[in-house]
């Protein structure tokens, strides 16, 4: 069967907008959070995002956007997206770029393109009230494509001319990591010679405060400790936004191509929770059995993993929830090393799942676990898991990536330094 | 002396499609305004369509119309006297 290798990341993010930026606020953990009023109301009690610096889009007219300057697009390029469709294609340039890729690789036909986002509520919300002010009669032509969920493969697929498999997955904060799971069984079928898979999203109000309504965030206006995964006095999590973007490739082209590759992505698994439209099972029985699932198509047993990059947001009950699946599949002491990085990233919500991969494969690369930022006093439901507070420097040989999204989806993979 | 309204115009075309580099005065009135010197197409006259409706409290009705309408200043100007209540137009 083909094997599927990671040869290409990018990263717009709230601790960094570079490969080499996250890996240092990885290391040194150095989280990206800053204080916020939204919507200029000092009522709001959420008060802390983790947005990217290095980019204006607060207007929804892309005509005022700024962006750094090492990217520039073409006006027909951004008209018809969202900020985040801007993050997205910021992420696909560096990834290209690492990935080694020109514009001709990517409309061979082989090339596939896997995204996810939630769509731009702040700017869908912007055109539905233009609409409605013109009674219906007078709408932005480019206001379905720039702000529905799908804006990112329908944009990205156009701007890169992609011709092979393009297609959105939404499974909110697993949406991402489904993408990755098919594009994983997409090169192993042979169908494609490799698939970007994106993810991306926005901390625009629109987006972040319907999590607020379902008190899902943390109303801790501290940044330095707001999002505190498996911490005990932890109370929601903190929305963050931008993009990340992995190219999957298969691994013989990638050695054709003389590519660098990051790690093998050697299985995933995913099983839903059977319980709850919004709250995990309380025991991760949907969880639990993902990750099974994902050990077994790696052909790896639980004492292979050396690493676990958990979903835990900082949520009272999901993490919670992890713990339990952790230690049913782990056993309780001596199991791999644990640790969110959304206590430094803070969650992406649908972008997460990919930004967590591509978090792992510089794990995995380049030799480090980030440790457990802004923990300090466990939670007793995580007792017998081993959260280490530092960052642990060495090579992990095999990692585990969780995510889970609304309604119990659980989705898992399975990274492995590559040998050919 | 210039005509106020055909100023406006010029204004609005400039600051609705972010035109930087672009001096209002500078905008020809007899050119035509798509597809010339000031690289708008179809979908930003879409735009310039709604700034003008809502300042002037106007309906382009068909695309046939908004050819008529925009295909130059000179053709908006005389298709907002036309359409326009009096009282929204600058005084002349």
């Amino acid at each position: 069967m083909p094997r599927a290798v990671i040869t290409g990341v990018g990263f717009i993010t709230s601790i960094g907008n570079s490969r080499t930026d996250v890996e240092r606020s990885l290391r040194e953990l150095r989280h990206g959070f800053k204080n916020v009023e939204f919507l200029g109301n000092p009522r709001i009690a959420v008060r802390v995002v983790g947005a990217v610096e290095g980019f204006a889009t607060d207007s929804p007219n892309w005509r005022d956007w700024t962006y750094p300057e090492r990217y520039r697009f073409a006006p027909e390029a951004l008209r018809s997206v969202s900020p985040h469709g801007l993050y997205a294609l910021c992420a696909c340039e560096q990834a290209l770029e690492d990935a080694r890729l020109g514009a001709a690789d990517l409309s061979d036909g082989e090339t596939g393109l896997f995204c996810a986002s939630a769509g731009s509520p702040f700017l869908f919300h912007h055109h539905l009230r233009q609409l409605e002010e013109a009674r219906g009669e007078r709408g932005s032509p480019m206001g379905m494509v720039s702000s529905i969920a799908g804006t990112l493969n329908f944009n990205l697929a156009a701007h890169y001319h992609i011709r092979g498999a393009v297609c959105g997955f939404v499974s909110a904060c697993a949406s991402s990591s489904h993408a990755l799971g098919y594009a994983i069984d997409e090169v192993r079928l042979g169908r494609q010679k490799r698939v970007l898979v994106v993810g991306a999203e926005e901390t625009h109000a629109e987006t972040v405060l319907p999590f607020a309504a379902m008190r899902a965030l943390s109303v801790n206006p501290d940044p330095g400790s707001a999002s505190r995964p498996f911490d005990r006095r932890r109370d929601g999590f903190v929305s963050s936004g931008g993009a990340a973007v992995m190219v999957v490739e298969e691994a013989g082209q990638a050695a054709e191509r003389r590519a660098p590759v990051y790690a093998e992505l050697a299985g995933w698994g995913q099983a839903g929770d059977g319980h709850n439209v919004a709250l995990s099972h309380p025991e991760g029985a949907g969880l639990a059995q993902a990750m099974r699932r994902a050990l077994r198509d790696a052909q790896t047993p639980p004492e292979g993993i050396d690493y676990v990059n958990a979903h835990a947001t900082s949520t009272p009950m999901g993490d919670r929830s992890e713990a339990a699946a952790l230690r049913a599949v782990f056993g309780a002491g001596g199991g791999p090393a644990i640790s969110s990085t959304k206590a430094l990233t803070g969650h992406a919500l649908s972008m997460a799942g990919v930004l967590e991969a591509a978090i792992c494969a510089l794990a995995v690369r380049d030799g480090f676990v980030p440790g457990c930022a802004h923990l300090e006093e466990p939670d007793p439901a995580c007792d017998g898991l081993r959260l280490p507070l530092a960052t642990v420097e060495g090579r992990p040989r095999a990692v585990l990536n969780n995510s889970s999204g609304f309604g119990g989806s659980n989705v898992c993979h399975v990274l492995k330094a590559f040998s050919a | 002396m210039p005509d106020p309204l055909n100023a406006r115009i010029k204004t609005m075309i400039v600051e609705t499609l972010r035109l930087e580099d672009v001096d209002p005065a500078s905008i020809k009135d007899d050119e035509p305004l798509i597809g010339t010197g000031l690289s708008i197409d179809s979908i930003d006259a879409l735009e310039l369509v709604v700034a003008l409706e809502k300042e002037y409290g106007i309906k382009i009705k068909s695309s046939e119309e908004s050819m008529v309408a925009l295909s130059s200043v000179s053709g908006l100007v005389a298709f907002i006297r036309q359409k326009a209540d009096p009282s929204r137009l600058p005084p002349a």
